[in-house]
């Protein structure tokens, strides 16, 4: 796992080094798009705070989506998909380092982001540091968890699916407009709510805006376990995929 | 034994109809040995070497690996095989070919110093030490095939598969590659090499199998088969001479005159009377064997 995280980090620094304008585009691009959509819904929300919590979730989520899209994508490409099979590091220790890399750099982006968010608006997070404790780390942790588990299972089914690289800005968006950023949950016409069930920023931000203990800790369970199930589902349908395009030939088809 | 394939069959479902890409493949290859697999376009090569990697499952039939069933246990392959698969470039464009490398030797358990060494000395094997800085995405077609080929060596696998190694590469970029084969496989490295390139592959090969149909049509050494039509013909060599000239145009005899010499090239069962004719005519100079061309030998047997 070492020599395979070191690997990857090596081949991040090789791109970022290639690409270095295009990420700075990137973030550039990204940090307009948000601060812009929360100066937009500052008027709108009651909580400021949890509005800038939700959009820097939403950060993350997105960057486990795409960053899952595009590894199987960007392997078949070059064909370097069945190389990497072939090599002493196993295909799942692979993508598991890379989500690891990948995973540090949006931080850093996150991290670039929400500085900005902070100077230029100056939210007040006073109310964090009443919460900042053992139920809010391990919410942050399970929802970043749970949101690259989604990466792992868009990862899974582009290799029986390679269309699914196209559908991800989807739900990427379905992410932003459904899970209580933008608009509130309760707010969510009835026949939707489901659809803002499933998608683990929500239980997030119902933790962030929960003020009863008890309510927070039910709340919380329930993250953890759509985090190990997203994982089950996530790991069996990567295997699936893998066995299933092995059968058919279809396996490092681009 | 290094690699057994045993009754290995594999069919694919394509638009509602059944194509059988491998029925009942057995075959085996030694530590050291180099194996050219040849045979027309769709005959199974493909197909065979993804099922000795694990690419490709076998509808039925076993695979081993030093004795090792890869259906049941595909990690014994890890590391100990590298793939180069024909018709894509199998390496990073945005990675320099050094880095390229490195990035193949970490991946591969390979670190530090150790994996920098390993890494320049392919690269100079390769011809590539003086562009090891250059994108790869800079690189002719040639220099990329000699990269990608670098990649699957940095590790030191035990057998090699090659698939289409000469594809894109120019006359002395495939001289290059032969010695190169040939320099690494003197050192014990076993090779399974897929070519349509005929005369490369009896220049590397010690054994050649040949896939029509999906079936193994012939498995042997590759001078056994350059002899099984080969040896009964020969090249007589005879001083020119008019009436010989004019004997041969009027039977519809094919020569080729050289200087002075005259060059026939006679199958000595089924031309045996033109044959004493000649020798006992004639003023020879040499016969000599004639060596069967290769790509001859196979298109007979593509067309049967």
């Amino acid at each position: 796992m070492i020599y395979t995280l070191k690997a990857e980090i090596f081949k991040f620094y090789w791109d970022i080094k290639r690409y270095l304008f295009n990420y700075s585009v990137g973030i550039i691009a990204e940090g307009i798009f948000i601060l812009g959509l929360y100066w937009a819904l500052l008027k709108y929300k009651d909580s400021p705070e949890i509005l800038m919590i939700g959009l820097i979730m939403w950060l993350f989520a997105r960057s486990a989506l795409s960053d899952a899209s595009s590894m199987i994508g960007e392997e078949r490409y070059y064909g370097t998909f069945e190389r990497l099979s072939t090599t002493k590091s196993s295909l799942i220790v692979i993508l598991i380092s890379r989500i690891i890399v990948n995973f540090l750099y949006s931080t850093l982006r996150v991290l670039i982001i929400a500085s900005l968010m902070v100077l230029i608006f100056r939210p007040n997070l006073s109310f964090l540091f009443f919460k900042i404790n053992i139920f809010l780390f391990i919410t942050f942790i399970f929802l970043i968890a749970s949101m690259y588990c989604w990466g792992f299972i868009i990862c899974g089914l582009q290799i029986i699916w390679k269309k699914v690289g196209a559908i991800v800005p989807i739900v990427e968006y379905i992410f932003l407009v459904f899970s209580g950023i933008i608009v509130d949950t309760d707010k969510i016409p009835t026949f939707l709510k489901p659809i803002s069930n499933i998608i683990p920023i929500s239980w997030g931000l119902k933790i962030l805006k929960e003020t009863d203990l008890n309510r927070i800790m039910i709340y919380l369970i329930f993250l953890i376990i759509y985090t190990i199930i997203s994982l089950i589902i996530g790991l069996y349908i990567f295997n699936f995929s893998i066995s299933h395009t092995k059968k058919t030939g279809q396996y490092g088809f681009y | 034994m290094l690699l057994q394939a045993e009754k290995v069959s594999k069919t694919y479902i394509k638009h509602g109809k059944v194509i059988y890409a491998n029925k009942n493949i057995s075959f085996h290859i030694d530590k050291g040995e180099v194996l050219g697999i040849l045979g027309p376009n769709g005959a199974g090569k493909t197909t065979l070497i993804k099922q000795i990697v694990n690419l490709l499952i076998p509808d039925s039939g076993r695979i081993f690996f030093k004795g090792h069933d890869i259906l049941k246990n595909s990690s014994i392959l890890r590391g100990n095989i590298s793939i180069l698969l024909e018709g894509f470039k199998n390496i990073y464009p945005y990675l320099t070919g050094k880095a390229n490398l490195l990035y193949f030797a970490y991946l591969n358990g390979i670190c530090g110093l150790r994996a920098i060494e390993k890494a320049d000395t392919l690269l100079k094997n390769m011809g590539l030490y003086e562009f090891r800085d250059m994108y790869s995405f800079e690189y002719s077609s040639g220099m990329n095939k000699k990269l990608s080929i670098a990649t699957c060596l940095i590790n030191e696998p035990e057998l090699i598969i090659l698939d289409e190694p000469t594809s894109g590469l120019d006359v002395i970029a495939i001289e290059d590659l032969i010695n190169f084969i040939n320099r690494i496989a003197y050192s014990g490295k076993t090779f399974i090499i897929v070519s349509h390139d005929m005369r490369f592959i009896e220049k590397v090969a010690k054994r050649v199998i040949y896939i029509k149909d999906g079936e193994i049509y012939l498995d042997g050494d590759t001078s056994q088969i350059k002899n099984y039509r080969g040896a009964k013909k020969v090249i007589v060599s005879i001083e020119n001479n008019y009436e010989l000239v004019e004997f041969l145009r009027n039977n519809n005899i094919n020569f080729q005159l050289q200087g002075n010499v005259v060059f026939i090239k006679l199958d000595i069962m089924e031309d045996k009377e033109l044959f004493l004719n000649v020798i006992s005519n004639y003023s020879i100079l040499n016969i000599e064997k004639s060596e069967s061309d290769f790509e001859k030998l196979f298109k007979e047997i593509s067309k049967r």
